[in-house]
């Protein structure tokens, strides 16, 4: 499309170079990863167009901990916390988009309040917690805090007042009960919501860090960013091709993630509204 | 709206349950034990100790997220900016594919990542040595503060560019075509029509990457462990080290007062939106 206020070239040109220039320095940390990951260590800091290619440095990261258990852990914990967190927050958003209950409003302020704390800052008081109920140093101990997610019912009930009342009233008509209306009426049509929030909710979990350190201490439960802190300590050296390729191996799973569903991901964000 | 109280009250139960077992419980737990002494009796020696110990850490970490959100928001505006206003197709395309990837990076990855990036052995300096931008002996290490600003602008700026762009995309293009062809230049539609349209979505994407910010320990204590550093690296460090849950908790009370400005906001925010619906 030609239009009269068009930039001049050199304008043009400069934007397009600004543009590609931003774009090659985000991905740059990224690109130095790969790069060191699968070349010998020589090479670590030294870019040289004939340097061999080699898988060494995944087989010496793999061997240096126990990332196979790691991954299963994560996996377990990502699930279990996803699981959880879909039934729960279903039914505590649909009670407050739909439902007139005493202290409905006391109650959803509690829960925005949560919003704003990050569950990290309460972590002595529920590391107590889990002493007590006996679950230190288990998956299930690090999933817990976060099963009853106060972002995912905000960002439901939010879903669900959007959503036309004819449609649920319909549903009662036809002789659902309000659980079979929240099945057949609210769940399909917050679709994207709940893809969204899923992704996430695992991305989050993956990721998280603080908790898991201080609430396991082995290795059947710690998951694989736990794991990773063996290489942030100095006994390991400073080997950066070990430390990159086994930094790829904790996160491949949520790039190669990314790559397949980053369509829908973005489609779905935009369309829930996380705003 | 039902009225049927019971049924709204059980739906809600479960999820309103853990809710006050790991949230409302230890939030007053850890308010109250933040002011008890050793005899039971009130004090806020704890709070004193933490001042003592970590005021200077306190106002890094503030420093710091403050600095990040602002970084974040100018690379947000200028990506977000680039891919509604640009001219050029097939750089817009590159550019939205490239600047997404950290989306999904872990933070301890991110700091993994940035501490072989920026050291003083790190690619950065060989870069910039091989380009004939520095001498060898000019190159320095960047993990220190501006190491952990790097790494929380380029985790945490695709989450906001992601939602500004999406923002930016969803105002009516005659807007811009109007003041476009009124002969107003790209910049100034960016920051005279574009921005202000979408402004409470930038500003709400900026006040959950402060949030999120202020809890990461992966990123300070990888690139920064030593003082001044960010306080959940002290907060690590009195549980881990000294079991010391009461100056703990004191920390954990002092970051909670700072990301509430933040998450404040948010909510401010959020409520006017649901208003409007």
């Amino acid at each position: 499309m030609t239009h009269v206020y068009d930039s001049t070239g050199w304008v043009r040109g400069l934007e397009t170079v600004a543009a590609w220039l931003l774009g090659f320095l985000w991905v740059l940390p990224l690109l130095y990863a790969f790069w060191t990951a699968f070349h010998p260590a020589e090479f670590s800091t030294r870019l040289a167009l004939d340097a061999p290619l080699t898988l060494e440095n995944f087989v010496k990261a793999w061997h240096a901990a126990p990332f196979a258990r790691y991954f299963i852990n994560t996996v377990i914990l990502v699930t279990m916390v996803l699981a959880a967190q879909l039934v729960l927050v279903t039914l505590a958003a649909y009670a407050f988009a739909r439902f007139e209950f005493p202290g409905r409003g006391v109650l959803f302020a509690l829960v925005l309040v949560q919003l704003m704390i990050m569950p990290d800052v309460l972590i002595v008081e529920n590391y107590r917690t889990m002493t007590f109920l006996g679950i230190k140093d288990t998956i299930l101990a690090i999933g817990l805090p976060y099963m009853a997610s106060a972002f995912g019912i905000f960002l439901l009930r939010q879903t669900f007042k959007t959503i036309p009342r004819e449609l649920d009233e319909a549903a009662r008509v036809e002789g659902c009960s309000p659980l079979q209306v929240l099945w057949r009426v609210y769940v399909p049509l917050a679709r994207p919501t709940y893809l969204a929030y899923a992704l996430v909710s695992v991305s989050y979990h993956w990721n998280n860090f603080l908790w898991p350190l201080i609430i396991t201490n082995s290795v059947e439960s710690r998951p694989v960013t736990v794991g990773l802190q063996v290489f942030a300590s100095t006994d390991q050296g400073i080997d950066w091709s070990i430390i990159t390729a086994a930094t790829l191996l904790t996160t491949a799973p949520l790039l190669v993630g990314f790559l397949l569903f980053q369509r829908q991901f973005v489609a779905s964000f935009m369309r829930a509204g996380i705003r | 709206m039902r009225s049927r109280p019971w049924a709204g009250l059980a739906l809600a139960a479960p999820a309103l349950a853990l809710v006050a077992i790991f949230f409302v419980g230890p939030l007053m737990m850890s308010a109250v034990l933040a002011f008890r002494g050793k005899d039971g009796g009130f004090t806020t020696e704890h709070f004193a100790k933490a001042f003592e110990l970590y005021s200077t850490d306190l106002l890094f970490s503030a420093v710091i997220v403050v600095v990040s959100t602002a970084a974040i928001g100018a690379v947000a505006i200028a990506i977000a900016g680039y891919l509604t206003l640009g001219e050029h197709p097939r750089t817009q395309a590159i550019l939205r594919w490239l600047y997404r990837w950290p989306l999904f990076i872990p933070f301890i990855v991110t700091a993994q990542v940035m501490r072989t990036f920026l050291a003083k052995n790190g690619m950065l300096n060989h870069v910039l040595i091989g380009g004939g931008l520095i001498d060898p002996l000019q190159a320095q290490s960047l993990l220190d503060w501006r190491g952990i600003v790097i790494a929380f602008v380029w985790k945490q700026a695709p989450f906001v560019t992601l939602l500004l762009a999406g923002a930016m995309a969803a105002i009516d293009r005659q807007h811009i075509e109007a003041a476009r062809n009124l002969g107003a230049g790209r910049l100034r539609v960016l920051f005279g029509i574009v921005l202000p349209q979408s402004r409470r979505t930038l500003l709400v994407g900026l006040v959950l990457s402060f949030v999120t910010m202020l809890s990461v320990l992966s990123v300070p204590m990888m690139i920064n462990p030593n003082s001044p550093t960010m306080l959940t690296v002290d907060i690590a460090y009195r549980i881990n080290s000294h079991g010391d849950y009461a100056v703990a908790n004191a920390l954990c009370l002092m970051s909670l007062v700072l990301a509430s400005f933040g998450a404040w906001f948010y909510l401010r925010e959020a409520a006017r939106k649901v208003e409007r619906t």
